[in-house]
């Protein structure tokens, strides 16, 4: 039973949570840029809304895009420097 | 008189009338022509005496925007002044308020029962952190739709922008001497209580029988325009019959 065990638990003396935690990461990876891909496209899509209709609160509602396109560059940055 | 001659006679009337509609219809338009042309101004105040008893408002983050400062669109013609910029009722949003509010207390049920314990506390951090990130993008989508998405109704048009999504724009225009008829459907407790509803208006060409159709996205297709979940939607049809009957005094409209 133990070498079932351990056979589960490490592949190439790799602990099995080391490669649990290498897996999520890369997921977080992958989500991050794709998120990333999608707040470039808000940023455009509010450039083509805003000539839609024209406010005062235009040039906020463009800060507010870029805001958000900052964070996600921030969450991917920080998914990618994640351990390993 | 014989059968032909009938024929005839009746062919010819009929030839007539649809001459003299036609005469009719073009010194409409060369009329209207002539006052873009000439660029003789009609205010909202002219052209209608409910939006003359209205301030103009400077809130731009409103849903009923009555003579709205520094606000232009897309295709607005020179001489064309925004009478009324109409959005939905907040309170069409509130289903998304309460899942962004909910979303935002979720993560703190994992933290007091400590169902993330088994990640290292960086990981944890990241899955907070991817989770705040798919939360804004939803707001601020949120907001987006219901920013733009907007009913505008000038002095001589009434415009429907509509944003299903931040990548579907639809934008339908109606003249408003083009306009035929047009209706007002405000169902449920909430909407009788806040008043708001849907004005539907139809233009001249279009079969305006909504029971005829199998399912909204059909309807919508076909019925012109459509101002959803606007916030008081009998004053909003009582301005722009106001706004056609003017337009119809000053014989920009045939009769």
């Amino acid at each position: 039973m133990n070498n079932l065990f351990s056979g589960i638990s490490s592949v190439n003396n790799i602990p099995f949570n080391h490669i649990l935690l290498l897996i999520f990461k890369l997921l977080l990876d992958v989500g991050g840029v794709l998120y990333l891909v999608f707040a470039v496209v808000v940023v455009r899509q509010i450039s083509i809304m805003k000539k839609t209709l024209i406010t005062p609160l235009s040039p906020l509602i463009s800060l507010l895009g870029y805001l958000h396109l900052l964070f996600a560059i921030l969450a991917l940055s920080y998914f990618l420097l994640l351990m390993t | 008189m014989p059968k032909n001659s009938q024929r005839s006679s009746s062919t010819n009337a009929a030839s007539s009338d649809q001459s003299q509609k036609d005469q009719s219809e073009l010194e409409v338009q060369t009329k209207m022509d002539q006052v873009s042309e000439n660029e003789i101004f009609l205010s909202a105040d002219q052209l209608s005496e409910t939006i003359r008893e209205e301030a103009s408002k400077n809130n731009h983050v409103s849903a009923y925007i009555p003579k709205p400062k520094h606000t232009r669109f897309e295709s607005q013609h020179k001489k064309e002044e925004i009478v009324l910029l109409l959005r939905r009722h907040p309170v069409t949003q509130l289903t998304k308020l309460i899942i962004i509010v909910s979303a935002a207390l979720f993560p703190f049920v994992f933290w007091i029962t400590g169902l993330l314990n088994y990640l290292p506390v960086a990981y944890q951090l990241a899955v907070g952190l991817s989770w705040y990130l798919l939360l804004t993008g939803f707001t601020l989508e949120t907001f987006l739709t219901w920013y733009f998405r907007v009913f505008i109704i000038t002095t001589k048009r009434v415009i429907d922008i509509d944003y299903y999504s931040m990548v579907h724009k639809d934008v339908s225009t109606a003249e408003l001497r083009r306009i035929q008829d047009m209706s007002v459907v405000s169902t449920g407790v909430l909407p009788s209580m806040i008043d708001y509803g849907t004005l539907y208006v139809q233009t001249a060409g279009q079969n305006f029988n909504p029971a005829r159709f199998n399912n909204q996205e059909e309807f919508d297709r076909s019925a012109g325009i459509e101002f959803e979940d606007i916030y008081q939607p009998i004053k909003v049809k009582r301005i722009v019959s106001e706004l056609i009957e003017s337009l119809r005094k000053r014989g920009l409209i045939p009769e």
